[in-house]
């Protein structure tokens, strides 16, 4: 397989994973926000904005700190799966994914707001227990909008490089993602493949922000109907 | 039975409720923000009341004392929105479909298929939520409650925003869904033409507090309430059958009981069944037989209730059902009129509204 092939397919099970990992804990931390409104609301809303806010290397510098083989969680990681996290795939996958956080949470958010709470108290009524109304009521009217959360998010985590590079490293054919190859190909003068890469990355983008724009539109059209 | 014993307080409103409603229809009347919602809320379980009991036949629902509130998936109440609440993502089987899916096992299951064409809904099985009228979203609404076998069903004012026309088909629906399904039904609403056909018992509720409990006539008729009932028209609605259709400027003839009153025409009507929509100040009572007058209907009844409160003041005749009439009390006094006596009743063919009723057979 050729060089770019393998980035792309690492870039996309790097950013896949991150949105595994992802999605159930936006979910909830949406939910949270918008069913329970808790009285530490501000205080959840910054904490999961700071992403948005930090250069990207600094979530690097703190991911790398807690993960490291002395760090506080480095060890706890060493001694359940023996091995190490840092310097790998799923490091990248963990930078991606905390990039990602505050545009799928917020995305998620939106989506959330619009499904009218009565629909779950009637589901409730109709013998469907929370869970059950969550699945069957809540995710399905939200469909479109969390889906329109995934996209970006997975948008967001395809070109993540800051955090990644400082806690994944920039290894071929391990951590190697999209932006990073591109960075590689660039300083080492590469440009007829760095080029390559550039003219993927903004296809990947282009395409994803299209479906995604699509839904958001629809999003907005259904609601007003 | 369900009995009620509860507070709750929001802000600046408080509720405070102790009173029982028998099986049957019963109903909740008052004026909005009065806490007829927050009532119903409590008993599906979706509000939780701060203190007090609330038991449905016999079984707690729930109990400060003991800690107990049981959710409302549990329940088996079911609840109809004033809107219907609809699943949108679901098309109208899907909607009937959901109740019956997670609804408790229960002797009252009544199957969709059943159902849909119970409530003459069963063309519109594959229709999306968003394309149907207001009444068709009530009849789905609520056989997707009863699809789920409730033990009582709650209707927060479900006809309130319907137009006239489908307001009285809907409540025959709902009429006929309590005599052939036998659900007892709490019915909330600040409608008193709708509660006095309806229900066999009625709580008046004002800011948060019983002012009234007892027959709907005796109720919101007669004393007691003062003005929460003053400036509403008071209706009638009486089961007719279609004896001739009429046609154009040509009137039709409905059969109501042992009477045929003449109405306007019914060609845009395709059932034969018809609810006859009468204003209680549409009647005319005379004591002799009022000869040459150009009002189509002059019928005899009997007088058999009358309510008489300083505002307001109404006879009910039996016409093989109830027609309320609205009079003024001298004028009551100079008939001497009372219950028992037979009276001359004059409307006129245009005071006469016909509108479909729902009948319940496939």
């Amino acid at each position: 397989m050729s060089s770019e092939g393998e980035v792309i397919l690492l870039s996309l099970r790097v950013a896949a994973l991150a949105m595994v990992g992802l999605v159930p804990i936006s979910l909830g931390i949406a939910w949270l926000l918008v069913r329970r409104n808790p009285r530490g609301r501000w205080l959840i809303e910054a904490l999961v904005s700071m992403p948005l806010a930090l250069p990207p290397v600094v979530i690097g510098f703190g991911l790398l700190w807690l993960f490291s083989p002395t760090g506080p969680l480095g060890e706890v990681i060493d001694s359940l799966f023996g091995g190490d996290l840092v310097f790998t795939w799923f490091a990248a996958s963990l930078a991606s994914a905390i990039v990602a956080l505050p545009l799928v949470v917020r995305t998620f958010v939106i989506a959330l707001e619009a499904v009218d709470p009565r629909l779950e108290l009637a589901s409730r009524s109709l013998g469907a227990g929370p869970w059950r109304t969550f699945a069957y009521v809540t995710i399905p009217i939200a469909a479109r909008g969390l889906l329109a959360g995934v996209l970006i998010g997975f948008v967001r985590a395809l070109s993540e490089f800051g955090a990644t590079i400082v806690v994944a490293g920039n290894i071929p054919g391990q951590t190697q993602t999209l932006p990073l190859a591109i960075f590689t190909r660039i300083q080492t003068g590469d440009d007829s493949v760095a080029i390559r890469l550039v003219v993927i990355s903004v296809v990947l983008a282009l395409v994803s922000l299209l479906l995604h724009n699509r839904l958001v539109s629809r999003l907005a059209s259904g609601r007003s109907r | 039975m369900i009995k009620l014993d509860l507070a709750i307080a929001r802000g600046d409103f408080h509720l405070e409720i102790n009173a029982s409603l028998e099986s049957g229809i019963s109903a909740i009347f008052g004026p909005s923000g009065s806490g007829k919602s927050t009532t119903l809320a409590c008993i599906a379980g979706l509000m939780q009341p701060d203190s007090g009991s609330i038991a449905l036949d016999g079984e707690s629902l729930f109990d400060s004392n003991e800690n107990l509130h049981v959710s409302p998936e549990n329940r088996s109440v079911g609840l109809v929105f004033q809107d219907g609440a609809l699943f949108p993502h679901l098309d109208v089987q899907g909607n009937i479909e959901f109740g019956a899916k997670f609804g408790g096992a229960n002797s009252r299951k009544v199957y969709p298929d059943e159902l849909m064409k119970l409530l003459g809904i069963h063309d519109l099985a594959e229709r999306d939520i968003a394309g149907l009228s207001g009444g068709e979203r009530q009849r789905v609404a609520l056989a997707r409650s009863l699809a789920a076998g409730p033990r009582v069903l709650l209707l927060d004012e479900p006809v309130a925003s319907l137009d006239a026309r489908l307001r009285t088909t809907v409540l025959g629906y709902l009429k006929e869904i309590h005599r052939e399904l036998g659900i007892p039904m709490i019915y909330v609403s600040h409608n008193v033409s709708e509660i006095v056909h309806l229900a066999e018992q009625v709580i008046v509720l004002d800011h948060g507090t019983v002012v009234a409990n007892g027959p709907p006539r005796a109720v919101l008729l007669g004393q007691g309430i003062g003005q929460l009932a003053n400036f509403e028209d008071v209706e009638s609605y009486l089961s007719g059958t279609l004896v001739d259709r009429g046609s154009g400027d040509r009137s039709a003839r409905v059969k109501v009981g042992n009477y045929e009153f003449v109405t306007p025409s019914a060609e845009h009507i395709d059932s034969d069944e018809v609810i006859v929509t009468i204003r209680a100040s549409d009647v005319i009572v005379a004591t002799e037989l009022p000869r040459a007058i150009s009002a189509r209907n002059v019928i005899s009844a009997p007088c058999v209730d009358l309510t008489q409160s300083e505002e307001r003041s109404f006879a009910t005749f039996d016409v093989g059902e109830p027609l309320v009439v609205e009079l003024t009390s001298s004028a009551i006094a100079e008939l001497e009129l009372s219950i028992g006596v037979s009276a001359h009743l004059v409307f006129k063919t245009t005071s006469l509204t016909l509108t479909p009723r729902g009948i319940l057979r496939s």
